[in-house]
């Protein structure tokens, strides 16, 4: 009994530090969220949640932001999963091109932001092309595309993040499963889609999840492109969030962050069961 | 089937290069003259542009790898007469610094403690650390907010800094790496004598580098980037860490950008080379779920 209890001396100043810095004052954000204003912090119920529900920046915030993650996740799945099987497909040089790939996670959001700008801006080189090719400058000005934008940025720099959750999870899929294919006379797709496919399915998960946490961090790339104040069609919460952190607005900020908390716990959730669902299917 | 087997090389190298291109644009931008890469890139119509493509008042870019004639004046205008970047990198350097020093010291502690303990509840102390690692930014900025408040630090870099120490992907990277750690060796130095400690310092941490090694990486590129928690948390402009600033670099001073950015690039590509396998197997880690 004495022996496991010096473990958590081990534990202790890291857990100490979470507590402190994440799950309490989480938690007490919650009263935050139920009390009308901090001077007389009398309570008001749901109503800073409804409030924030019925907010017209809120809402526009909330669907652009699912729209950035409804595009983002599944491009991002899709793409990783076919350059990781084309990587598995390569006889030589792969450790160069892992390499090559990688590199984007690295490079900080801020120092490739003028290629972007050169690349997409109204002034741009995308546009000057379309220009060139007889496309009228009031169709090409029109700024419908700021969110195509941000998803093509954003799968360049996260993209390969993905690629190696697969790359690992196809490392586990034995050889012979695919040599007993081969023999059975069964083509590159059929192995795809009863091997490849089947056998991948927890990982797919993973990247799913993964892949849902990451898409947050799109905001280094739009703040970096257009600052605190983005276009409407870009504005996501997490500028709402950041408003209202200059505004110090603590019930606005608390049950928001309480929304948020709420909706991306269940999505993770579902996610998580059906991976182990899955996982469990297969083992 | 020939054709089979050049397939995938092609598409990766297609892809490789999309990865690597900005980078290379970054690089060779950077020995162009300041204004050079203003008459390139600005949206007015001047002088030294007026040959290029307009349309309705707008000079579109004109865009190009290699510099009319090469320079290395913006590197000198950066590392001589300009000490506000310096400045700023500083700053980028004082709010990574700790974090990574804080949690390769806590996070292994903290993971062979949790490892190791008897406790029924000791999975759900992890499944908060493994919720806390998944939720964005935004949402933990509002706590780290309170207790900024609380400790009176908003103002200070520690309202960055305490709560990047504590997060919990160190010790969910490094958990993940005990589980296949062999429970004999640890018995082993049990029976031997040796205590908790012991066992941690002769036995557990020098297994322990390459993951150690891959939380530095995956760490720095996130902290070298930092963006949103600056947002919060800086006033003062030349308080900034340069991962916010060069966005201001961009309209405010063009012709420097290119070489601002090449110098903060540099240490992240440094890091990278020297931590790329482990970063591989750092992202592969946390992958590993149930």
């Amino acid at each position: 009994m004495k022996k496991t209890k010096a473990y958590w001396l081990f534990l202790l100043p890291s857990l100490l530090g979470v507590l402190l810095f994440y799950t309490i004052p989480f938690l007490f954000s919650l009263y935050y969220a139920l009390v009308d204003n901090m001077g007389s912090q009398s309570f008001v119920g749901l109503r800073n949640f409804t409030d924030t529900l019925q907010n017209s920046l809120f809402q526009s915030a909330a669907v652009n932001t699912a729209v950035f993650v409804g595009l983002s996740v599944p491009l991002s799945m899709a793409l990783s999963l076919f350059l990781s099987l084309c990587l598995q497909g390569m006889k030589r040089g792969r450790v160069l091109a892992t390499m090559l790939l990688l590199l984007p996670l690295v490079v900080p959001s801020g120092t490739i932001v003028y290629f972007w700008k050169v690349l997409f801006d109204s002034n741009g080189l995308l546009q000057k092309m379309l220009l060139q090719l007889g496309f009228n400058h009031e169709a090409v000005a029109q700024n419908g595309w700021a969110m195509g934008v941000l998803v093509a940025v954003f799968l360049w720099k996260n993209v390969s993040y993905n690629i190696v959750l697969f790359w690992s999870g196809l490392n586990w899929i034995p050889k012979t499963y695919y040599e007993q294919m081969a023999l059975e006379g069964a083509g590159k797709w059929k192995q795809f889609t009863n091997v490849t496919w089947i056998y991948l399915s927890p990982t797919t998960f993973v990247v799913l999840l993964m892949s849902i946490v990451n898409s947050f961090k799109v905001f280094k790339e739009v703040y970096m492109l257009y600052g605190a104040y983005p276009s409407p069609d870009i504005y996501m919460l997490q500028h709402y969030m950041n408003n209202q952190f200059l505004s110090l607005n603590m019930q606005k900020l608390s049950s928001a962050a309480y929304i948020l908390f709420l909706v991306i716990g269940i999505v993770l959730l579902i996610v998580f069961y059906a991976q182990k669902r899955v996982t469990d299917a297969y083992q | 089937m020939q054709k089979k087997r050049i397939m995938p090389n092609i598409i990766i190298g297609i892809a490789a290069v999309v990865a690597v291109f900005p980078i290379v644009f970054i690089f060779a931008n950077s020995f162009m003259g300041g204004a050079e890469i203003v008459s390139r890139y600005s949206a007015e119509v001047m002088e030294s542009n007026a040959g290029d493509f307009t349309s309705h008042g707008i000079h579109f870019v004109r865009f190009g790898l290699l510099p009319e004639s090469v320079t290395l004046e913006q590197y000198k205008q950066l590392l001589l007469e300009s000490p506000g970047y310096l400045r700023m990198f500083w700053n980028s350097v004082l709010l990574v610094l700790p974090v990574l020093l804080g949690q390769c010291v806590l996070a292994p502690l903290a993971a062979y403690g949790l490892e190791n303990i008897q406790w029924k509840y000791k999975e759900a102390i992890f499944f908060m650390y493994i919720i806390v690692m998944l939720m964005p930014t935004q949402i933990l900025l509002v706590p780290n907010f309170i207790v900024a408040g609380w400790l009176n630090i908003r103002e200070s870099y520690l309202a960055i800094i305490l709560p990047a120490l504590f997060h919990p992907l160190g010790v969910f990277l490094i958990r993940q790496q005990l589980k296949s750690f062999p429970k004999e060796c640890m018995e082993a130095a049990a029976l031997d004598g040796a205590g908790a400690w012991r066992t941690y310092w002769y036995i557990v941490r020098p297994n322990l580098s390459s993951v150690v090694a891959a939380l530095v990486v995956l760490l720095f590129a996130d902290n070298w980037n930092i963006v949103d928690q600056a947002v919060v948390f800086i006033k003062n402009t030349y308080d900034n860490p340069l991962s916010v600033y060069l966005g201001n670099v961009v309209t405010g001073d063009p012709g420097m950008f290119f070489a601002v950015s090449v110098f903060y690039l540099i240490p992240a590509l440094l890091v990278f080379l020297l931590g790329q396998d482990y970063l591989t197997e750092g992202i592969a880690l946390s992958s590993v779920k149930s």
